[in-house]
């Protein structure tokens, strides 16, 4: 496989005494997806900003094709951003009311090709418009104008227009109805399949990120506690985590699925110091879990997974 | 047998200065009997909450509802505050996605719990509290005494859910209306307050309305599932008839589209084009023929009306002239 084009390591951030994010290290390969799995709480949305440095981190590294984005100066920095593009959960309240979603679409391209004509950023406009299946002519429309799935269209289009290598995507399709996430997710995956957008795709929803990802990473409050390719994590997942997420999921076919398997309360934003971050709440739980925390071991090639106990729990195959 | 809830022909228009009327719920009929669940599902839009708020007398914003809606024989729409209250609230409840905004901040647990008993039932709140504090332990609130203490918001999303369904149960209700109860909620979390819920329905005779944009967690409890689109039911029919055997276009195609996390994985992601119809717009034929797959020119002209499909199960009705084959979506 070729180099990574980015490559975090020990990536740790601080909200006062409380660590948001402990240790974060991981890889995205050109053209590849990866898909970030949590649920709220867990530090999903804090990696992506600290990853655009719009958050500061604590520790760590965020390397981008060779240069430490954490160590960069602010001029650096805006140049490599454009590389890097995220579109937000809610598609409303990610673009300015007041602008046409022309010059929206036109701000990125004055600040990265300042050198371009205004014919040609119209051209790219139109272009981008009808890529993300809009038409050319909603350029002189207002926001307020679209429904929620063509705001997210917009959203797309807008991180999509400086030409990034890497879109990272927090939660695109989690307001929309579910009639309409097909919709953006299909065209997330033209995007990639046609420009070779590299992808960091963040959801709560399994189903999704199965659909979309290549590999993904299991996160729970604020450490990873499994990553995989697509297949081991669905089929031969190790955590007892990624096994109640996967059991939770409720599903109108299945009468097995939409059950509970864990115990105690969901995450809070409470410091805990100690032992495994799911001790809490595992069906599994020693006295080990409760003072170590467990390091990310590999079970299988490429398959890393943090428990003190996948040795010796053995989980009955997926359904 | 009297229906623990009747709703006939209930409409909710919001009105709208000199424009048209806007319609959010049409022409609504649906009964509810003595400890069944029925499961009420839409997209955004849809109708579905409208509909209850006209039902627990909660329309705001010059909504306006008419019809007629009788909660144990008595009508209930359209009467004096004074006497709804009689029953909403203990007889009649209703629980709301975002626990937080329904819970008072400043009070403590108990003392919304056992307000509740106090004016409701009459006890005295020694004994309104010792009733507060089994039912926490009744939907599985760990370490029950305590929350008791403390205040909404030192309690995670799933804990004050919890609550409101504690504070629901209280008088014991003949009808706990849900609405989108676990939305809000991780999916672990959903999956612990579904069970809590089927846990309530199996020690008691209580019925209840499911409420949810999620097909998953409505199949999960419902043994009756009506569809809602554009405000109106356009599907109604035993959960698993609904399931195995869809007959409306739009509940084959959603059924597709829930994203699925067990079956093979699909090339693309079934989607439906097009978004619904708003309340704006003139009604006209079916609403979903727009983004229909099976529509004809009829459709565009001729609104359907609900009836049983060829080859019905019983219950089963449909408002669609071309409704899917049975055997269709069960392949």
């Amino acid at each position: 496989m070729s180099d990574p084009l980015l490559v975090v390591r020990n990536l740790r951030v601080e909200f006062g005494a409380f660590t948001a994010l402990h240790d974060i290290s991981f890889d995205v390969g050109p053209g590849e997806t990866v898909g970030l799995v949590g649920e709220s709480g867990s530090g999903k949305s804090t990696l992506a900003r600290a990853l655009l440095r719009l958050l500061p981190a604590a520790g760590g590294q965020v390397v981008w094709r060779g240069e430490n984005l954490l160590a960069m100066g602010a001029a650096d920095l805006r140049r490599r951003r454009r590389d890097l593009q995220i579109v937000f959960q809610d598609p409303m309240a990610s673009l300015n009311p007041r602008l046409r979603v022309g010059d929206t679409l036109a701000e990125p391209l004055k600040m990265f090709e300042p050198a371009l004509s205004g014919e040609a950023r119209a051209t790219r406009i139109s272009a981008m418009l009808e890529r993300v299946g809009l038409s050319a002519d909603m350029a002189r429309r207002f926001p307020h104008e679209f429904s929620g799935g063509q705001c997210q269209r917009i959203g797309i289009a807008r991180a999509m227009m400086p030409q990034p290598k890497l879109l990272i995507c927090d939660e695109p399709v989690s307001s929309l109805d579910v009639s309409i996430q097909g919709q953006i997710v299909n065209l997330l995956a033209d995007l990639q399949r046609d420009l070779g957008t590299s992808m960091l795709f963040i959801s709560h929803n399994l189903a999704v990120v199965r659909h979309l990802s290549h590999r993904v990473l299991v996160i729970y409050r604020g450490r990873l506690v499994e990553v995989a390719d697509r297949a081991a994590l669905f089929a031969q997942s190790a955590h007892p985590y990624t096994r109640a997420l996967l059991a939770a999921v409720p599903d109108p076919t299945h009468a097995f699925a939409g059950r509970a398997l864990t115990t105690g309360d969901e995450p809070s934003s409470s410091p805990r110091s100690t032992g495994c971050s799911f001790h809490d709440r595992c069906p599994h739980v020693q006295p080990v879990c409760v003072g170590v925390v467990p390091p990310l071991e590999a079970v299988a090639p490429r398959h890393l997974v943090a428990c003190h106990r996948w040795r010796e729990v053995v989980y009955p195959k997926a359904p | 047998m009297t229906a623990t809830l009747a709703i006939e022909n209930v409409s909710v228009h919001f009105d709208a200065g000199d424009g048209p009327r806007r319609a959010a719920v049409r022409e609504v009929s649906l009964a509810v009997a003595p400890a069944e669940c029925v499961g009420i599902v839409g997209e955004s839009g849809s109708g579905k909450t409208q509909l209850f708020m006209a039902v627990m007398g909660l329309l705001r914003g010059g909504a306006r509802g008419s019809g007629a809606v009788r909660f144990e024989g008595r009508d209930i729409l359209g009467v004096p505050r004074r006497d709804l209250n009689r029953v909403r609230g203990s007889k009649l409840t209703m629980i709301f996605q975002d626990p937080m905004t329904s819970l008072t901040p400043h009070l403590k647990i108990g003392v919304q719990l056992a307000e509740t008993l106090v004016s409701h039932a009459g006890l005295s709140w020694q004994e309104a509290e010792r009733a507060a504090l089994q039912m926490l332990e009744r939907v599985r609130v760990p370490e029950a005494q305590r929350r008791l203490r403390q205040y909404p918001h030192e309690l995670s999303g799933g804990m004050r859910q919890r609550v409101m369904i504690a504070m629901s149960l209280l008088c014991e209700p003949s009808l706990l209306i849900a609405d989108e109860p676990t939305t809000a909620l991780d999916v672990t979390v959903q999956a612990q307050i579904m069970d809590v819920l089927r846990a309530v329905r199996a020690a008691s005779r209580m019925a209840m309305v499911l409420i949810s944009h999620d097909l998953g967690v409505v199949a999960g409890l419902a043994d009756r599932i009506l569809v809602m689109y554009a405000g109106r039911v356009v599907e109604s029919a035993a959960a698993g008839d609904l399931l195995a055997g869809a007959a409306h276009p739009y509940t084959a195609e959603l059924l597709k589209c829930v994203p699925n996390l067990w079956g093979p994985r699909l090339a693309r992601m079934p989607s439906l084009a097009g978004s619904p119809p708003d309340a704006k717009t003139a009604e006209r034929g079916c609403a979903f023929a727009p983004r229909c797959p099976r529509a004809a020119e009829r459709c565009r002209v001729e609104r359907p009306l609900l009836r049983a499909p060829e080859a019905p199960t019983r219950g089963h009705e449909v408002a669609c002239h071309y409704p899917v084959a049975a055997t269709a979506v069960t392949a």
